[in-house]
């Protein structure tokens, strides 16, 4: 029995070894215009093609804009940005007369208590894809002031699409982000995905972003109006079921979660004591450097 | 010539010869031939087979038959127990078990979504409340199906000046006249709560009446069949929707926004506390914490989690509602009028009272009839036609 399954471990793991030892080769001459297969192009290569940059590719730095980096920021100063940075962008779009609406963990935000979720790193919307191509067209590369409703906030937010917006199926894997809005002060953004019927013909009322997340229309229309952060904002017809396709059901019952619990008398996400003291400890220590 | 054979042997000796005894030989008539019943050989003891024929012969034979009947009764109800009403009553005892324990992460406490141009909650006036000969009449999902509800009313013997109509949602879609419905329910002073298609129609016109920015959408004709872009902007192939949503006058439409989510109902002898609501309710949750996305579509509850859906895998949320209140101090109690399962049909428990009896698929309507004393009457009218099978549904369920 055990000479058996040593001997399968041996086997195998001469049979992986050939694997180790033949790299895979990229004979085949990319063509102009040519979608790119993923399983050819090398990870150097497809980098090439990536639209947006992350000053890094770990959970913290890949939540800011290469372009505006400037080292990370404290959790007070994650929790203004985003807070304003929301708002911003939700006032822009409606006063355009355009269709966003939120998604992925800012929609469970939403679903908690109408807010933000204070540990999550970026915030998400979609739009359709004929919105998507509307902003390429009329509003890529444009910036907008903002001021708070209190007058004592100004920021400035660009508004970036991603040229790769043509193509909105997955791809390299590269661009599946199709345009962001970033605070030019310190890099965060709003990643905002398109959502199209990728197939209309095989499968009608499908829609799909290129990173695979799959909605029927009846699930997104028609939109419910709703408030976010303390603006309006639209959330999708069935939220409740989108939200358990996303994140399984334990996301809208477990209070404990990244460091923070849930506190049912004030309905709001708020950091453990032990991680606060964690958090006051490191800050000690580098002080004392 | 004396020879031998060619194997050696003397020709004289014969095969049977070699056989040394040659008695193999035996007689029937011999004693010995025959089996005995010997101290250790036999299969009953002739001792105890003399006895128990002896019992046996003092047993009546009509006894000994009804007892074989009975053991062979016993031994059906024995097999049907362990294959049908044991399964069964394990099931019933687990899922007692499991409504009984408060799982360590239950659904319920975030704060419920606001939404906007939706009223969550609303409380009738209390010159509604049957009282002398004034009944209150809930009527199941009537969609579209005028003619059904006028006639139901008939049956019941609607007085306009006295009674109260509560409809629970769902009046309009499907059926043939949906606007008559809502003319008529405003005509009648009814009370009615928003259920899914409702929802959905007064949903599509607020999306509408946004102004959009150089893209197609709900601005443009409602009758157009193909589309032009390879994309839509808004909600794409609901068109039907939005045309049946336009085809309302602002009046109906002004009145279907007044269609709370919950509606209570308030004290009524008898049945304690009433709540309408169109699809169902989370028991152990306040009403102003229900989601109202639940509240208009829920079916089943998720025991594990406590979390509802619009699925049919999980426990029906009525039996876990029913089993909730029975636990409550009787004050606490909170009685249910529904619809929107008309696959259930007409299910009426003790604490819960669903109408929806199919009527728009040629079920019925059914209607609910609650005098000043808390006495509750069905009165039901088969409906005409299956109008689902004549003309598309704008919206499915």
């Amino acid at each position: 029995m055990r000479f058996g399954a040593y001997a399968t471990a041996f086997i195998s793991a001469c049979m992986f070894s050939s694997c180790i030892a033949t790299p895979v080769t990229n004979d085949g001459k990319l063509e102009l215009g040519a979608r790119i297969d993923p399983k050819v192009a090398s990870r150097q290569e497809r980098q090439k093609n990536k639209y947006f940059h992350e000053p890094g590719g770990n959970l913290e730095l890949g939540h800011y804009d290469a372009r505006y980096f400037h080292g990370i920021v404290s959790d007070e100063e994650r929790t203004d940005t985003q807070f304003h940075m929301i708002r911003a962008y939700l006032q822009f779009f409606r006063d355009q007369g355009l269709d966003t609406w939120i998604a992925h963990g800012t929609l469970l935000g939403w679903w908690w208590n109408g807010k933000r979720l204070p540990w999550d790193f970026d915030m998400d919307t979609q739009v359709s894809g004929a919105t998507l191509q509307y902003l390429g067209e009329n509003h890529n590369q444009s910036r907008h002031k903002y001021t708070s409703e209190d007058g004592s906030v100004k920021r400035e937010y660009l508004l970036d699409v991603n040229p790769w917006i043509w193509e909105r199926t997955r791809g390299d894997g590269m661009n599946i982000i199709d345009a962001r809005w970033v605070d030019v002060r310190n890099g965060l953004f709003i990643d905002i995905t398109g959502l199209s019927e990728t197939h209309p013909d095989t499968k009608p009322g499908v829609w799909s972003c290129k990173n695979y997340h799959r909605y029927k229309t009846s699930e997104l229309f028609p939109m419910r109006e709703t408030i976010f952060e303390g603006v309006l904002a639209k959330v999708p017809y069935a939220y409740d079921k989108i939200l358990i396709d996303e994140y399984k059901e334990k996301a809208l019952v477990v209070t404990e979660f990244e460091n923070h619990k849930w506190d049912m008398e004030k309905k709001e996400w708020l950091k453990t004591p032990e991680q606060i003291e964690k958090e006051r400890k490191k800050a000690e220590e580098q002080g004392q450097r | 010539m004396y020879h031998n054979n060619f194997d050696g042997r003397p020709e004289s000796l014969r095969l049977i010869d070699l056989i040394p005894d040659n008695n193999v030989y035996a007689s029937d008539e011999e004693d010995s031939f025959y089996r005995h019943d010997d101290d250790d050989d036999y299969i009953i003891h002739p001792k105890w087979r003399a006895l128990a024929q002896q019992t046996s012969q003092k047993i009546p034979r009509r006894v000994q038959r009804f007892s074989a009947i009975c053991l062979v009764l016993l031994l059906v109800a024995w097999i049907t127990w362990k294959i049908h009403y044991g399964p069964q009553y394990a099931e019933r005892k687990q899922l007692i078990m499991e409504m009984d324990t408060v799982p360590e992460a239950a659904y319920g406490t975030s704060l419920r979504p606001v939404f906007k141009d939706m009223i969550h909650m609303k409380t009738l006036d209390e010159k509604h409340l049957p009282k002398g000969d004034k009944r209150l009449v809930i009527v199941g999902d009537v969609h579209g199906c005028k003619e059904e509800l006028e006639q139901l009313l008939q049956e019941v013997g609607f007085d306009e000046k006295n009674d109260h109509l509560i409809l629970t949602g769902d009046i309009i879609a499907k059926g043939p006249d949906s606007k008559g419905v809502v003319s008529l329910a405003e005509k009648l002073g009814a009370s009615c709560v928003r259920g899914n298609h409702e929802d959905k129609v007064l949903l599509s016109l607020q999306e509408s009446s946004h102004r959009h920015a150089g893209l197609q959408g709900p601005d443009e004709d409602p009758d157009r069949e193909t589309d032009f872009l390879e994309e839509q902007s808004f909600s794409h192939g609901d068109y039907k929707l939005r045309k049946f949503a336009k085809s309302f006058s602002k009046k109906q439409i002004g009145w279907l926004k007044e269609c709370p989510v919950i509606l209570r109902v308030g004290h009524i002898p008898d049945i304690g506390d009433l709540v309408v609501v169109h699809a169902g309710l989370v028991p152990d949750m306040p009403l102003e914490q229900q989601d109202p996305f639940q509240c208009m579509n829920m079916r089943t509850i998720d025991l594990k989690t406590r979390i509802p859906s619009e699925s049919r895998d999980h426990t029906h949320w009525e039996k876990f509602w029913n089993h909730q209140q029975k636990k409550l101090p009787k004050k606490e109690r909170l009685t249910v009028a529904y619809g929107h399962d008309a696959k259930r049909g007409l299910n009426i428990n003790k604490y819960t009272f669903g109408l929806d009896s199919n009527c728009v698929r040629g079920g019925k309507l059914t209607a609910m009839v609650i005098d000043a004393a808390g006495k509750q009457k069905i009165v039901q009218i088969k409906c005409k036609t299956n109008y689902t099978e004549k003309e598309l549904p704008p919206e499915d369920s």
